[in-house]
Formats: structure tokens, C-alpha cells, sequence
């Protein structure tokens, strides 16, 4: 999370307003005179004669002020220039100028919003992709490269320490993915106790885990999904059939139900097309991934419609509330 | 003087069951009431049991065998310490033993009110005491075990610390202890999620040196965590023995938990790499409840447990192996063993459990339905409640439905299994998790050969312990996890083959005679006790620990 110091510039330039009242004045003088002159026949000397002194008056101003301006605030803007350019231009660039004057008293007292509208552009201070990654990046919290390899999880089971082993199954319990199952079937055959009692845990966990997707997804009911959430449904359905998790029978329900939601909500073309694009693949994406670690890069797991309602807080449910000694 | 001890213990238990009554008669539930007598009571006890998260509030397995551990050492008094989440005294699901003298509950999420103390951290003497602190504990989290929880509990027992007795992690100094334990080890982690692990991690361990220790001659842990650290506290500050006795490996259990945690959030990502070291959040929580089972084993004179499986995750967890050994729980054997086998029945298998996944009630369908094509007659039952996960019962119906299973299996429910013994050739259980699965022992104390998973104390119940002398011989099959198919084929070698089946029973039933009969294990626990000098009047002589066990 970005601190203020973060903040690259501040949200709002340092205005000097000491000026403001005499170039209010002048501008209320020249809009009327100016406007007055262009809509009579009269001669246009006097109006003219008025701007070119109220301009020469406003100029004199100007540079008194910019050269106490710059000599106290180093890198100091000085905003009245340009708006003496624009007075410059006559009754019509008065006008202007008044009008951006009005808008400007309008917001006078908005420098929180500017502040917010400053920071929602920065996008600091915000939960956003991009900053998670830049404070992960400087924190050294980013995934290493090349240490994705499957081949590795053999290689522990295999030789492995037995915490290295307990780490294996903690990723194939909130990383699951249906690659993993022959590792967890192997270390339920661990010659250590410890190991194939958390495979076990795992499986149960990973089955439980699956079942209740399956309960949400078939009880789950659309008006008419848009095409985006068509697509996602069969996603989810698509997940669980391919998650070799589930029963025969399990299977068979999800296919009826899948061809019962295409039927109702798809056209004939367009359910062709989804039906074929059913397949294992679709578990590249993260059906088990861990809540927490969804959150945490920005996402929600959208299989999920109840993700953020279980979300329960650190408190509630801490493992040193003894879970029980009952074997 | 035997005599003598022996009035003396009677008479105090007489004065035990009139302090009980008196307390009945003022309240109106009577086994309610007596809970409330020794609620407590500051009488001191021969042996304080420490419990976490069971007796007397919870049913289950741990509970029951505390029950009985009480019960069958008559001639001592005990004293219970339970450590639940919250200190609300509800519905005991045990009757006060007669010798139990007192009652203490302590709630590790109660953590008091508001307090001042650290308001002026600049305080010399106070940031003395914080850096202290900070360095412990991040030393007891770190590899720490004994030592650096008796500099910590040193510091909280100090009157001249100020330490409040109650509130302390409501205090402006908790918050401080907080703050440098986060800059120190994980700063680049989530604060927010730092702050409530820590403070439900530390909030307990304070809950702990907070509380005042029952008066007892000895303590008795049932577990490490919590428990464990309480018994810690005991020896370093009452100096009497202290023994832990466990079911279940507490410092496994939670580890398990912790490593398949949803509600943890990982603020490094790993990937899927397995060798990344980089510090975060879930090795906090590991490490914590890590370093409390090696602050308990290290300060135990003497460490139990079930069976030896067990005594390698002990081992591994920090356990010295020269205080551990073995005392197996046991069975009424005559109850079993006096059962006349029934002719005439179809080959008949069961399986003994509750209908939940833990027991993987699935596997054991599929083996069915495999070893059917083999035996054509055969019937299986399924003894055990089904209402404790009615979804998962439906899909077993379903599944018995998809094997074509109907004509051949039953789900009997909730039975007397002396019923059904007489009549059942074959003992399977197909069970994902177990300690030490009493369904074994009493269908070998009738002479019934079982199949087990290698779960627990299975193996070691069906072939014998590694250090049987002399062997016995195997009293079962004991098959891999999740595996239909080797369960069927040990059911089909069993029931195709008489003469093995009817020895394989014969095994067990010695086996069980030999090492699992309940009075031995409590005369085991009474020589574990007497080891450590607590003995009743009419104590036996003590031997050898190791030949106790057996």
C-alpha cells in the first residue's frame, strides 16, 4: 500500500491569489465596456483607449508580482501571466478568462477532490494490479522464475525431508490443479505416518472443497446471462467435470445441468462452439486457488459467488481455538 | 502406614463426595452442580491433567479416555485445567469422578480489559523490557523451545516488570511488541493480517502465563500447544514432574491446519515452488505452534503416546527420544472374547464407523463391489451412525446405487456390535485418519481378522510392534489408502480361504489379550505415575517402564 510519501507531486499547485482582486476589478470593467462597444454604432477609440490602459495597468501588475513570486517560491508558476495573455485579447478573451475565473471560485473549496482525483489517477493509494505488482516487485514478494517445474514434486516425494513433503501437499491443497492428483494418491502411500495423514487431509479437504462448488453451481440460477457469463458458467462447469474429483454419477448430473443451461441460454451456434471448448484446459485458471491469494493479486475467484461473504475475518476462526483433542 | 495412607485416602475421598453433594443440593441439576463445586476450588491434587479443547464440554475419544484414566486410578486425586477459546462454563457431558477435586477453565481469547500499561514507552525500564521481549519471542518463534519461554514467562511473573495481570494484550505495550516484532521480521507483509495472527498467537501464550497454575504434585498434559506450554510453566515454576500423554500429535494436527489454510493470506508468491525461503505469514503460524510443542517436550520428564507411529512425528517435532515410550489404550476384553461365532451366515464383511469421508466409506463400496465379481453371496454391512453428514451418506447411497451394491449391502446404523459379531467373518476399515482404532481391537478380542488401511496404530495392531517378543504373527491385512482394489483382494483371500481367516483371528485375539486389555493400560499409567513418585497406598511394585507398556 503507497504511503503519502509515495506521492511523486503534490495534488494541488500553490496558488497566489494577492492578485486576483485588482484583475477581478479589471475584467468586470472591461467585459461591459467591451461588449457595450461591439453592439453600438459608436466609435470603438474610447472602449479601445480604456482596454489598452486597464492592459498596460494589469501588465505593470503582473510583472511586480511574478518577480515577488519567483524570488520567494523557488520553482514557483506564476498562473496570472497567462491570464493577462488572455486579457490581452480583448473583450471576448476577457470573457473567457472571467468564465475560467468563475469555474475556478466555483471549485475553490475542493481540495480534497482534487486531492482524490489526483490519487485516482496516480492510481496510488488504490488496490490496482499495477501497484501490487510494483510493491511486490520492491518488497521481493514476486513469484521467482523457473521454479515452476512439476518434475520437482517427484523428486520430493521420491527424496525428500519430510517438511518438504508437507509443503508439497500444503500447494496441492490450495493450489489445485487435476495435474496434482497422482502426487497426492502417491504420498497416500508415504512411508511416513505424518505425510499420508495430511494427504489424507488434503484429499478430504480438496473433495469437500469441489462438492460445494458443485452444490452452488447446480443450485445457481441466471435471467438472462449475458454472453460474458455464459461463458464463465460453462467455465465453472467445465472445471469441475475435468477436476477428477468427482464421482461418475457427480459427472453425469453437471453434464445434464450444463446441457440444460446451454438449452436455455445459448443459441444452437453458440452452444456448439462452448460445448467444444469443455475440455481440461480451462484449469489453467485457478478453480481452487486459495482466496486469500486470489485477493491478494486483485482477483476474485468467480466460480465463487459466496467468496466474499465466507471471507471470515483473521479473528474468527484462529487453529489456536483448540479444534479438539477427540482423535 | 499402608493403613494409614489408606484411611487418609478415604477419607478424603469421602470428604470429596460430601463437598459434591452439598453443592447438588443447592443447585437444581445435580450433575450440573457438581461441576460447579469444584469449579476453582483451591484443593491441591495428586495430578493435574491439562486438556485442551475437550473434556468435559466435548464428546469424543480424548474426553472418554480421560473419564477413564480418573476413574481407574481411584486411589489418586486429580484436578482438571481445560483451555478452550473462551472461559463460558457450559453443559458437561461427564459426571464429576469422585476423585476429581477441582476444576479450572481458562479461555485463551479472553483477553481483558483496557490497559495503561506501556503508556510511556520512553521509559527507561520499560523499553528495556520491550526489547527484551521483542528479541525472545522473535528467538522462541525463530528455532527457541524451553529456554527462551522461561525468559519470556520470567519477565511476565517479575512483579517488578508491572506487567498487568489481566488486559496486557489491550495495552499500549502489546501494541508496541506488535509493531517491532512486524518491522523486524515481515515488513513487507500485509500489517493488518500481521497484527491479528499476532495477537491471537501471543494473545494466547500470555493467556497462559497469566493464569495461575493449579496446586498438584504432578502435571499430566494430554497435548502439546496451549496445553504444553502450561505444563511448561509447571515445571519451571512449581518444580514437580510433568508427562505428556498424546492421542493424536497435537504440533501434526495444527501444521496440517496451517499448511491447508484458506483464511491465511499468502502475501509472497511462491508459485508452486516448494524451496522458496522467503519469510511469510503461514511460516509464522508454523513456527509458533512448532516452537510450543518443543517448549512442552523438552520440559516433559516423560512423553507417551499411543503407538510408535506416533513417536516418529514426535521424534521429528522435537521429542527427546530418551523420555518416550509407548502405553496403548485398551478394551474390555471378556465383553468380546466370550462371543459364540454363528453358523449358516453368508461370507460377511463390515465395516465399523461413523458414515463420514474420514473414513472413506467410498473405497470400501468399490472394494465391495470388486471382490463381489469374486464372491458371489457376499454381504457387507456398514455399522455405524449416518446422520452426522447426511450429504455424504447420500452419496454413498448413490454410489451403492451406481455399483449395483443394493441387494448385498446394508447400512445398519448405530448397533450393539456384540449383536453382530458372531455373524461377521471380516473387519474392514478403510479409514483416511485414526489413532488407535478401538473397532480392532474388540473384533480381535472375538477372534475376528481385520483389513486396515495403514493408518495409525492399524499396522502395528494387526502385525505387532516392531519390538514384540516373541512375535505373534500377523492378525490381518493392512492395505495403502484410497485403494479399492488391494481391500478387495485381501477380502477375497480372507473369505476364500477358511483356515487362514479362522487363524489370522486367532492371532489378533492373543495379540489383544497380550497388550490391549484396559486394565493393563491403566495399571501402565499407574506405573508411568508411580515412576514419578505419586502412588496410592495400595500401589503395586514398579518395573521397567518399557515392560509396563506391554
Amino acid at each position: 500500500m503507497a504511503t503519502k510519501r509515495d506521492i511523486p507531486d503534490t495534488a494541488t499547485a500553490p496558488s497566489n491569489w494577492a492578485f486576483g482582486p485588482l484583475l477581478l476589478l479589471a475584467l468586470l470593467l472591461e467585459v461591459p465596456l467591451g461588449l457595450w462597444g461591439l453592439t453600438t454604432d459608436t466609435h470603438l477609440a474610447g472602449p479601445f483607449a480604456v482596454h489598452a490602459i486597464i492592459c498596460l495597468a494589469l501588465f505593470l501588475l503582473t510583472v511586480l508580482q511574478h518577480h515577488q513570486t519567483i524570488t520567494r517560491i523557488p520553482r514557483g508558476r506564476f498562473d496570472p501571466i497567462g491570464m493577462l495573455v488572455l486579457a490581452c485579447l480583448g473583450p471576448a478573451g476577457a470573457l473567457g478568462l472571467l468564465m475560467s475565473a468563475g469555474l475556478l471560485w466555483i471549485n475553490r473549496g475542493s481540495e480534497e477532490k482534487n486531492r482524490e482525483w489526483f490519487e485516482d489517477l496516480s492510481l496510488i493509494g488504490v488496490q490496482h494490479d499495477t501497484n501490487d505488482l510494483y510493491q511486490k516487485i520492491i518488497n521481493n514478494r514476486t513469484r521467482p522464475l523457473g521454479n515452476n517445474n512439476l518434475k520437482s514434486f517427484d523428486e520430493i516425494l521420491a527424496h525428500g525431508k519430510m517438511d518438504e513433503k508437507q509443503a508439497m501437499l500444503g500447494v496441492i491443497a490450495l493450489k489445485y490443479h487435476p495435474s496434482f492428483l497422482p502426487f497426492l494418491q502417491k504420498a497416500l502411500k508415504d512411508p511416513e505416518a505424518a505425510i499420508r495423514i495430511q494427504a489424507a487431509a488434503v484429499s478430504t479437504k480438496l473433495h469437500t472443497d469441489i462438492k460445494s462448488r458443485m452444490e452452488r453451481l447446480l443450485k445457481s440460477r441466471h435471467n438472462s446471462p449475458s454472453v460474458d457469463q455464459i461463458r464463465t458458467t460453462v467455465d465453472d462447469y467445465s472445471r469441475l467435470i475435468h477436476s477428477g474429483l468427482l464421482e461418475e454419477h457427480q459427472k453425469i448430473q453437471l453434464m445434464q445441468s450444463l446441457k440444460l443451461f446451454l438449452a436455455e441460454h445459448a443459441s444452437d451456434p453458440q452452444a456448439a462452439f462452448l460445448k467444444s471448448g469443455i475440455e481440461p484446459a480451462s484449469w489453467d485458471n485457478d478453480l481452487l486457488r486459495s482466496q486469500t491469494e486470489a485477493r491478494s493479486i486483485g482477483k476474485f475467484d468467480l466460480t465463487d459467488d459466496n467468496a466474499s461473504k465466507s471471507d471470515k475475518p483473521l479473528n474468527d476462526v484462529p487453529p489456536n481455538s483448540p479444534s479438539g483433542n477427540n482423535g | 502406614m499402608a493403613l494409614m495412607e489408606n484411611k487418609k485416602n478415604k477419607q478424603k475421598s469421602v470428604l470429596v463426595r460430601r463437598s459434591h453433594q452439598r453443592a447438588a443440593d443447592e443447585a437444581g441439576d445435580p450433575k450440573i452442580a457438581k461441576w460447579h463445586a469444584i469449579a476453582n476450588k483451591d484443593a491441591k491434587a495428586d495430578i493435574c491433567l491439562i486438556v485442551e479443547g475437550c473434556y468435559p464440554f466435548v464428546r469424543g475419544g480424548v474426553s472418554t479416555w480421560l473419564d477413564w484414566l480418573m476413574r481407574n486410578q481411584p486411589d489418586l486425586t486429580f484436578s482438571v485445567f481445560a483451555i478452550f477459546p473462551f472461559s463460558d462454563f457450559r453443559k458437561a457431558h461427564y459426571e464429576v469422578p469422585d476423585n476429581l477435586v477441582s476444576f479450572h477453565q481458562l479461555g485463551l481469547q479472553d483477553l481483558g480489559k483496557e490497559s495503561s500499561f506501556g503508556h510511556k514507552i520512553d521509559n527507561k525500564s520499560v523499553k528495556q523490557l520491550h526489547e527484551e521481549m521483542t528479541t525472545d519471542l522473535l528467538n522462541l518463534f525463530d528455532v527457541g523451545g524451553l529456554e527462551d519461554f522461561s525468559r519470556l514467562n520470567a519477565a511476565i511473573q517479575d512483579p517488578a516488570s508491572g506487567i498487568p495481570k489481566s488486559g496486557f494484550m489491550n495495552s499500549p505495550f502489546a501494541w508496541h511488541l506488535i509493531n517491532s516484532l512486524y518491522e523486524r521480521k515481515m515488513p513487507q507483509a500485509s500489517f493488518l493480517h500481521f497484527f491479528w495472527a499476532a495477537r491471537v498467537l501471543l494473545g494466547g501464550m500470555f493467556a497462559i502465563m497469566q493464569s495461575d497454575i493449579p496446586r498438584a504434585d504432578l502435571y499430566h498434559t494430554i497435548s502439546t500447544g496451549y496445553a504444553g506450554l502450561l505444563a511448561a510453566r509447571a515445571k519451571l515454576e512449581m518444580k514437580n514432574p510433568v508427562l505428556i500423554s498424546e492421542h493424536g500429535i497435537y504440533s501434526n494436527e495444527r501444521r496440517i491446519e496451517i499448511l491447508m489454510a484458506d483464511w491465511i493470506a499468502d502475501t509472497v508468491d511462491t508459485g508452486l515452488s516448494l524451496q522458496d525461503k522467503r519469510f511469510d505469514l503461514r511460516d509464522l503460524w508454523l513456527r509458533a505452534f512448532d516452537s510450543y510443542g518443543r517448549t512442552c517436550y523438552q520440559a516433559c520428564d516423560e512423553i507417551t503416546t499411543l503407538f510408535e507411529g506416533n513417536q516418529r512425528i514426535q521424534e521429528y517435532l522435537g521429542a527427546p527420544t530418551d523420555r518416550m515410550h509407548v502405553i496403548a489404550n485398551g478394551i474390555k476384553f471378556e465383553n468380546f472374547s466370550s462371543l459364540e461365532k454363528q453358523e449358516g451366515h453368508p461370507p460377511t464383511i463390515a465395516l465399523v464407523g461413523r458414515v463420514v469421508p474420514i473414513k472413506d466409506i467410498k473405497t470400501f463400496l468399490r472394494a465391495v463391489s470388486i471382490a463381489r465379481k469374486s464372491i458371489d453371496d457376499l454381504s457387507a454391512l456398514i455399522m455405524g451412525p449416518t446422520d452426522e453428514d447426511e450429504d455424504y451418506f447420500e452419496e454413498c447411497r448413490l454410489l451403492v446405487g451406481e455399483l449395483d451394491l443394493e441387494s448385498c449391502l446394508t447400512f445398519t446404523g448405530n448397533v450393539k456390535l456384540t449383536d453382530y459379531f458372531p455373524q461377521t467373518d471380516l473387519i474392514v476399515l478403510s479409514s483416511l485418519s485414526e489413532a488407535q482404532p478401538l473397532v480392532l481391537l474388540e473384533a480381535g478380542a472375538a477372534a475376528i481378522p481385520c483389513i486396515a488401511t495403514d493408518v495409525g496404530s492399524c499396522r502395528e495392531i494387526i502385525e505387532g510392534r516392531s519390538d514384540e517378543t516373541p512375535a505373534i504373527g500377523a492378525g490381518g491385512i493392512v492395505t495403502g489408502l484410497v485403494d479399492a482394489v488391494s481391500i478387495a483382494r485381501a477380502i477375497v483371500e480372507l473369505l476364500t480361504d477358511s483356515e487362514k481367516r479362522i487363524a489370522l483371528g486367532k492371532t489378533l485375539q492373543t495379540r489383544v489379550d497380550r497388550y490391549y486389555r484396559s486394565e493393563q493400560s491403566a495399571q501402565n499409567y499407574k506405573a508411568l505415575y508411580a515412576r514419578h513418585g505419586i502412588t496410592s497406598a495400595q500401589s503395586d511394585p514398579i518395573g521397567d517402564p518399557r515392560e509396563q507398556d506391554r
